[in-house]
């Protein structure tokens, strides 16, 4: 069943059950008001009979003519409130019928007794049978009025045991429907747990597995609810995930060993054209060495041209060499001084350049990774640093790391830094900037091949991180990049910070 | 449902006025089963009166009987060891007289000096001194002849008697079969008249347990009679072979009950009084009737039925 039809008939039953309570308190309260009248009635009932008894005796001990006024009046009374059509139940009708008759029967006997009293007289023997009627008729209703009066009192009895039981009828309805809802609740809490808790388990499970990369996990839940559905559609996700990457593990087979193929074609090219370019560097030089003299000065600087391009050249295929190489070795890990090799570095750059440089390093950033490629990288960012910092006469230039937004992701996350105030750029070029053979300044202005930084991001990548740049035209630059195993950077992060 | 194995039954016989639908609730007990689940094996004796029938009980002919209350009356007074262990069946308007008008008689006062055909020291024969007396005349001042209950039609048509003092189904039939030639004079609604469970004093005081099983079985048939009257009409109108058309005649004055209540000591004592004066007896004291009314059985099964003033 749907966990939302359960909870809807769950909460209808409820409802039906609660509402059930309300007829029944409802009814009962009226079965209670009826019985109470009743009860009530069957009192007026039995101070009738008392008050009719009372002026009898009175009558009868007395013979006064107001008492015999009274007890008109009474039975007339008594004869009027047990005409009334108060009560429906057959055994309470029944003795109300019983005491109408009684109520009749001591009328005809009081009756016959004040007939008796208004013919007294007569010889000693009717004077005797009218002494022994007398004396019956008295016995008659004293007798008549004591089960008139002891039929009241079962009429009373009668009623208040209808309430009690009207009450405990009730008590008993609303306990049986308070469990009956209790163990609905229980009953569709228990199977809700059951129905949600272990799918949801189950699901989490697979959520985990999906993380983990296992996309062969399958929640394969039977239950027949919405968790059932989701689990369906999770698992056809997995399904499709997993086709999806098998073919893309298959085409990056495939574009690995194309690449291959390339950097393999691209080395051997650069390689072999590195012997006729030095060859002709070196004719060059021979010929103005051995011809300098015969050569007029159109000639010599026609000789300098070839030789600035052919070493031009040279550094092009050493660079297309360095690139190659840092993709095609082999990556052997260890523990890397970042600091000390960004320290080292700048030192040696600080020597070879006259103009003023300012470095700055951040200590004991260390982390595994290759040296000999976290060198070239390294080198490669404060080249870069040193070359755009030239108009400024003070270049300033720091090694660090820091929590920066990753632009891709949108994510901050512990990142290493090379920072500049150099010329910087517009970052709206910025996407192009990691490719070969990418410049964003004239080479007369900024002299370089547009593949240090293309190196750069990939030796990145074989350390599993990112590179990413901010720049602003003529406001620097900084070159942040991550590798996989930033393990030590956090203390000198926080400091720069 | 699995029905509980019924308990051994002690044997026990009843003699019943097989005539007067007094002993009703026995009948209907017997015919649903109830003295048979109580244990009992009952068995009637049929008798034609009340009268008839308490003597057999106290002859140790049968345990208990179904009578009246001047049958009753007329052994306590005489010393005899009787006990009234309930009444079964109160009724008024079921007495009366039924007399010939072509023997000049159009009213009570009238029967003056006739023959008046009576059961003796039956209730018949109390209601006419009552209703004599209404009118100021002794029972001595009409020739009463003593006659059966079924002997009372012929000795009326006959005109062996010039009325007949009588009680239903004879009154009916009687004023029935004198069509104009009758007149009848029924007793007020006021005097009620019991018609009891009684038996010998040693006896009934030596069986409570018994006596108790009878009266559970006879409470279970009242129910039964209160709850299907119609059905157990006619279950009584086939055990005493009455016309059911006078049966339901009567029907508005008789009650099915299982009690024992003030009027029954007090109608007692009455008829004492009256047979003591109409020197029906030569004892000249009223004796003290709750020595004969024993109470503990019914009021062990049915408290309230109880309602002697105690």
């Amino acid at each position: 069943m749907q966990i939302r039809t359960q909870q809807y008939l769950g909460a209808l039953v409820s409802a039906l059950a609660i509402g059930l309570m309300a007829v029944i308190l409802i009814l009962s309260i009226e079965q209670t008001e009826g019985a109470l009248a009743r009860s009530n009635f069957a009192t007026a009932v039995a101070e009738g009979i008392a008050g009719l008894r009372l002026v009898a005796v009175d009558y009868i001990v007395n013979r006064p003519e107001r008492a015999r006024q009274q007890w008109a009046q009474r039975h007339e009374s008594l004869t009027r409130l047990l005409s009334r059509e108060v009560v429906e139940e057959a055994d309470e009708r029944s003795i109300y019928d019983e005491i109408g008759q009684q109520n009749a029967t001591m009328q005809e006997a009081f009756s016959a007794l004040v007939e008796l009293d208004s013919h007294r007289g007569g010889s000693d023997q009717e004077m005797a049978l009218s002494r022994d009627e007398e004396r019956r008729l008295i016995t008659q209703i004293m007798s008549m009025s004591q089960d008139a009066l002891i039929n009241a009192r079962r009429l009373t009895r009668l009623t208040e045991q209808r309430i009690a039981e009207a009450q405990r009828r009730t008590t008993k309805l609303v306990v049986l429907l308070l469990t009956l809802v209790g163990l609905l609740i229980t009953a569709n809490f228990v199977t809700t747990l059951r129905q949600t808790l272990a799918p949801i388990d189950r699901l989490k499970q697979g959520a985990e597995a999906f993380a983990r990369g296992e996309f062969s996990f399958r929640t394969s839940l039977t239950v027949n609810n919405e968790l059932g559905a989701l689990s369906q559609a999770f698992d056809q996700m997995a399904a499709r995930l997993a086709e999806s990457i098998t073919a893309l593990e298959h085409k990056t087979a495939l574009l690995q060993e194309t690449n291959k193929e390339l950097e393999s074609f691209s080395y051997s090219v650069s390689h072999d054209l590195r012997s006729p370019l030095r060859g002709i560097d070196g004719w060059g030089l021979a010929l103005v060495e051995d011809y300098g003299d015969q050569l007029d000065a159109t000639a010599h600087e026609y000789v300098d041209r070839i030789r600035y391009e052919t070493q031009r050249m040279g550094q092009l295929i050493d660079d297309l060499l360095q690139l190659a190489r840092v993709t095609r070795s082999e990556i052997r890990h260890a523990p890397v001084d970042l600091s000390a090799l960004a320290q080292n570095l700048g030192e040696r750059l600080k020597q070879s350049h006259e103009r003023q440089i300012e470095f700055i390093v951040q200590p004991g950033l260390t982390v595994q990774g290759d040296v000999r490629l976290l060198e070239i990288a390294l080198t490669n960012l404060l080249n870069n640093a040193c070359k755009f910092t030239g108009p400024r006469p003070v270049a300033h230039i720091e090694f660090g790391s820091t929590l920066a937004e990753n632009p891709a992701t949108r994510l901050r996350e512990e990142a290493y830094f090379v920072r500049d105030n150099g010329v910087g750029f517009d970052m709206a070029h910025a996407g192009k900037l990691f490719g070969a053979f990418q410049r964003m300044h004239g080479a007369s202005q900024f002299p370089g091949t547009g593949i240090g930084l293309a190196t750069v991001q990939r030796i990145v990548h074989r350390h599993g991180g990112k590179v990413w740049v901010e720049a602003r035209l003529d406001q620097g630059a900084t070159f942040y990049f991550t590798l996989s195993q930033m393990s030590s950077t956090t203390e000198g992060a926080k400091e720069l910070s | 449902m699995v029905r509980s194995p019924l308990p051994p039954q002690e044997k026990l016989t009843i003699a019943v006025n097989n005539i007067y639908p007094g002993s009703g609730l026995l009948y209907v007990a017997a015919k649903q089963g109830y003295f048979t689940q109580e244990g009992l094996d009952v068995t009637f004796q049929p008798h034609s009166s009340g009268r008839d029938a308490l003597k057999a009980a106290l002859d140790k002919r049968a345990e208990l009987g179904t009578v009246a209350d001047i049958p009753v009356m007329f052994a306590a007074v005489a010393g005899q060891p009787v006990s009234i262990v309930a009444t079964l069946y109160t009724a008024s308007r079921t007495h009366g007289i039924v007399a010939r008008r072509d023997r000049g008689i159009a009213g009570i006062a009238d029967l003056k000096n006739k023959v008046v055909g009576v059961t003796l020291r039956t209730d018949s024969h109390f209601v006419l001194s009552t209703m004599l007396a209404r009118q100021r005349i002794a029972l001595s001042e009409v020739r009463i002849e003593d006659l059966a209950p079924e002997a009372m039609l012929t000795a009326l048509q006959s005109g062996k008697v010039d009325a007949v003092s009588t009680w239903e189904p004879g009154l009916s039939t009687a004023s029935k079969a004198l069509g104009e030639n009758g007149v009848e004079f029924r007793s007020e609604k006021r005097f009620v008249f019991n018609f009891n469970l009684a038996g010998q004093t040693d006896w009934v005081k030596a069986n409570p347990g018994k006596i108790q099983g009878l009266l559970r079985a006879l409470l279970r048939a009242k129910r039964f009679a209160d709850e299907k009257p119609q059905q157990a009409r006619t279950m009584i109108v086939d055990a005493i072979k009455m016309d059911p058309g006078i049966f339901t005649a009567i029907g508005p004055h008789y009650h099915f009950v299982v009690q024992l209540n003030q009027n029954l000591l007090l109608m007692l004592e009455d008829q004492a009084r009256w047979a003591i004066q109409t020197k029906l007896t030569d004892r000249t004291v009223i004796p003290n009737f709750l020595d004969h009314i024993y109470m503990d059985p019914l009021t062990a099964v049915q408290a309230d039925a109880v309602t002697i003033v105690r």
